[in-house]
């Protein structure tokens, strides 16, 4: 019964022009949106890769420099694109690429691509994770919406019953045959990219784990809305209603829920403004040590600090560099200032996270979203990652640039300047993303709501379908 | 019998709910709507008052060093919201609408943004105009997909054609119970707008009302087209489906994948770095040149002459000028890149009802890219008016006492937020509406 239902619910759809041809659209669409995506991907890494390369240099070949000029002289540090950003580019665009390190101050990634773009950005852009997230439920409902009413409208219906035919076997069949054309959609897309993406060189690591785990969210994605669109068209009298219904279920988990979401998690843990921020991080670097200020309470105090620790009475007779030391410290106090700063948005970040997942029960798009982004490094969460590893390799490249001084140079010492070659002892700045096993472990929330949708819509559709 | 068709019409379940999920979702927008208003009004407020501390606290520290305390100062630089951006919050989400820019070196802060959720960028506002521009279309699809073919598939048609004497008459009044009852719902929505955003009833909120009205009219033409073919239900309300997802999805997918390839901005990070070294070079560059430099710009502060022994002001504002003078170049290019892509989008727009409505409200509304790009010159000539008063007073070593602080206040930008005609909005939508009408005139000729 299972495979004979499954057989005439293929023939059906494939006999039916709409179903060819939004096939046919959707492949077309996947098609230009992996085109497109691939070719800004090579742009935007030769672009990095330029820039970083040219940036490196420069730093490389400063020449003979006082190393604090060159700490305010500073550095960037470049986001890499991961390869599974092909797919799913998550807030990369309004993320911004690179963060600008330099010396007492803590900056925020700068240039993203959104801010240069009209209000036609905001329809959205034709990406893969644009078409997976959003046209293809959208196909799942145009495919399956008639599945029961077609049998009531047509009479047949009746003969099923009158065969004696079993609820939940009609039901699992008319289930595989809508889903089996999203699999093999979802499927050809995926291998598509994998390959794609492992013959690219300069590609970044690529995992073909991290893409079969993409697959599978997007997959349990897809059961949520063929169990939900089943059931409307069980439970609807008429075509018509069960199209409209299954409908508004689209939009408001699609398209509705994300955006009220991010409203209602704004409205609740606002960030700070821009001044507020500013303001508090002044205010907590004025009450510690200022690196440039050999006046203020708290220089005299390490100064004493100092003195007695190394049982001199001067600082002409430390070991090293009084002033490159205090530079030291400052900097040390300010990052710290940063750290419990940046610590407060953090956790309004989180807190807005939050948001997202307790909307997430009214959208099963959420928890999706979210997975699908971070497992592609292209999430928040890795951007934030990205930052805090920015932001220790600034403390340790400060670190490094005025322990050369304080090495190099006595107390009252002026006009010194590091050797041409001393640059190129700074390590090359570094980061790795978060591992597929960790990213899971960070969404183990989203991967619950998610699997709570499957099963609960699962059990919906087959208790509700116990009689045809 | 216009009543009877509406308690017809009302009778449905489907159409009830559908009426309360729009209406729901318009209320939820406008709060929406007044939250980001009040958010944006609290962050001005914030500024007003942070300024006159700001000024004070410095000004007692450092008023001794003119330079030094130059050196700190930040004035604030407000684009201020409208009202009407509460329905139409646009791109003013990315742009920040409050500078705090110091006399320094300008391009290394003009492009501060605004501390923000880049999530909550990603899904964008549910704002009026998103209910307006993608659920209004479907609610006029749901209202007007079966139409005729109900009576058909349910037989009452021929019954229909005998009684009235002319079907298309009897048609247009079912379809006017829709119409009536979907402006009732916009109408509504806008009342509720304009009292809770306290929008003023002045041409920009006409116009976005009118043009609310036109996108509309335009929907029921187009469904009314497609209906009259006098197809089945299912094959219309999928068609009409279709319709809306190439209109609302999928071209302006297309076309901003299109523009966004087509005027690519590389110039954003080159102008950054280049800003950098020209202004970090100096540094180490010969002072006399510098200030060469800075006297080609400005031959009046000249008689300040080269004063290159040791650390002074002169030169190192000298320096800072010497960043944004070097970059100028990118800058423009940048500029023009970004503007060229605000005109095709115009262009292109014009053509789609849905992307020339958002465009236009966003511009209404000012919030637009073209909006935020004239802030954005604003904030240069503030700028440089800010640089002209202080240099003198800087390089003739005057005391912080000297100048009169209390007229430092934020300063408000208030350009291209005016009346202006703005007639020209409503031509491609009145076009694109009037082609859909004749379209239904001469259907419905061949049909009946």
């Amino acid at each position: 019964m299972i495979r004979k239902t499954i057989k005439k619910e293929i023939k059906e759809l494939f006999r039916d022009g709409r179903v060819r041809i939004s096939i046919f659209i959707v492949l077309l669409l996947l098609g230009v949106a992996v085109w497109i995506s691939s070719r800004q991907y090579q742009n935007t890494n030769q672009d990095y890769a330029a820039a970083r390369l040219s940036e490196r240099e420069v730093w490389d070949n400063q020449g003979e420099k006082n190393p604090h000029s060159a700490a305010h002289y500073g550095t960037y540090a470049f986001k890499p694109k991961y390869p599974l950003s092909l797919v799913d580019q998550g807030v990369d665009k309004y993320a911004g690429t690179s963060i600008f390190l330099e010396a007492h101050k803590r900056n925020e990634a700068q240039f993203s691509a959104a801010t240069d773009q009209t209000g036609l950005s905001r329809f959205g852009d034709l990406t893969p994770d644009f078409i997976l997230l959003f046209i293809m439920p959208l196909f799942i409902v145009l495919l399956g919406y008639n599945s029961f009413t077609k049998e009531r409208e047509l009479g047949t219906h009746s003969l099923l019953k009158s065969a004696g035919a079993r609820g939940w076997k009609i039901v699992l069949g008319k289930w595989i045959a809508l889903f089996l054309p999203v699999l093999a959609i979802t499927t050809s897309l995926l291998l598509l990219a994998g390959i794609v993406l492992s013959n690219l060189p300069d590609y970044g690591v690529f995992q073909w784990s991290s893409l079969v785990a993409m697959g599978l969210v997007y997959l349990l994605y897809y059961a949520v809305f063929t169990n939900l669109v089943l059931w409307v068209s069980h439970w609807a009298k008429r075509s018509g209603i069960s199209l409209v219904v299954s409908l508004s279920l689209w939009i408001v988990a699609c398209l509705a829920a994300p955006k009220a979401a991010s409203n209602i998690a704004e409205a609740r843990h606002p960030y700070p403004t821009r001044q507020e921020f500013a303001a508090n991080v002044l205010k907590d670097k004025e009450a510690g040590l200022d690196g440039h200020n050999p006046w203020n309470k708290e220089a005299k105090l390490l100064e004493e600090q100092v003195l007695a620790e190394h049982g001199v009475d001067s600082l002409h007779q430390l070991p090293f560099n009084f002033n490159a030391y205090r530079m030291q410290k400052g900097e040390e106090h300010e990052a710290e200032v940063y750290f419990k700063q940046y610590n407060y948005l953090k956790e309004q970040y989180q807190k807005q996270s939050g948001t997202y997942r307790s909307l997430a029960l009214l959208s099963p798009f959420l928890p999706a979203r979210f997975l699908s982004m971070g497992i592609a490094h292209t999430d928040y969460a890795t951007h934030w990652d990205f930052s805090d590893a920015a932001e220790n390799y600034r403390i340790a490249t400060q670190k490094f640039l005025n322990d050369n001084t304080a090495q190099n140079t006595k107390y009252g010492e002026r006009g010194y300047k590091a050797s041409a070659d001393f640059w190129k002892q700074l390590p090359a700045f570094d980061y790795d993303p978060p591992c597929l096993d960790k990213v899971l472990e960070n969404n183990s929330s989203n991967l619950m709501i998610l699997g709570m949708w499957t099963v609960l819509s699962f059990i919906l559709l087959f208790i509700s379908t116990k009689k045809i | 019998m216009y009543r009877l068709l509406f308690l017809q019409f009302l009778r449905s379940r489907a159409v009830l709910a559908s009426l309360v999920l729009i209406l729901l979702l318009g209320v939820i927008s406008i709060g929406i709507g007044h939250q980001f208003l009040s958010q944006k009004k609290a962050a001005i407020e914030q500024v007003e008052s942070h300024q006159k501390s700001h000024i004070e606290r410095n000004v007692a520290l450092h008023k001794d060093d003119l330079g030094l305390l130059m050196y700190y100062v930040q004035f604030a630089f407000v684009n201020s919201t409208t009202h009407l951006a509460g329905l139409s919050i646009g791109q003013s989400d990315l742009n920040p609408n409050v500078q705090r820019i110091t006399i320094k070196n300008l391009e290394g802060q003009r492009y501060d943004t605004d501390l923000v959720n880049p999530m909550n960028l990603q899904s964008g506002n549910l704002d009026l105009s998103f209910v307006l521009i993608y659920l209004f279309p479907l609610l006029i699809i749901v209202f007007t997909f079966n139409l005729l073919s109900e009576e058909t598939e349910t037989g009452t048609w021929r019954l229909v054609s005998v009684q009235t004497s002319s079907k298309s008459k009897y048609l247009l009044t079912k379809l006017s119970v829709r119409v009536l009852l979907i402006y009732a719902v916009l109408g509504v929505l806008f009342t509720v707008a304009k009292i809770v955003l306290a929008i003023p009833l002045d041409l920009n909120f006409m116009m976005v009302v009118l043009l609310s009205f036109l996108y509309v009219a335009f929907w029921f033409a187009l469904c009314f087209f497609v209906i009259n073919y006098k197809k089945n239900s299912g094959f219309n309300a999928l068609l009409l489906l279709s319709i809306w997802l190439v209109l609302l999805i999928l071209l302006p997918a297309g076309i901003n994948a299109y523009l966004t390839n087509k005027y690519p901005v590389p110039e954003a990070l080159s102008t950054m770095i280049s800003q950098r070294d020209g202004y970090h070079t100096k540094w180490d560059t010969d002072k006399k040149e510098t200030l060469q430099k800075f006297y080609d710009h400005y031959p009046q502060f000249q008689e300040f002459g080269y004063p290159i022994e040791g650390f002074n002001w002169t030169w190192y504002y000298a320096m800072q000028q010497m960043g944004d003078d070097d970059s100028a170049k990118d800058t423009k290019a940048l500029r023009k890149k970004m503007g060229e892509r605000e005109t095709a989008s115009k262009q292109l727009s014009a053509f789609l009802p849905n992307m020339h409505l958002q465009l236009a409200f966003n511009e209404l509304a000012g919030t637009s890219l073209n909006q935020h790009l004239s802030f954005l010159d604003a904030t240069g000539d503030f700028h440089e008016e800010l640089r002209l008063f202080f240099y003198p007073l800087i390089f003739k070593e005057e005391s912080g006492d000297s100048v009169d602080w209390t007229k430092f206040v934020p300063k408000y930008s208030d350009d291209g937020k005016d009346d202006k005609t703005q007639l020209r909005f409503m031509w491609p939508l009145l076009i694109a509406t009037f082609i859909m009408f004749l379209g239904c005139i001469i259907i419905g000729r061949k049909l009946h």
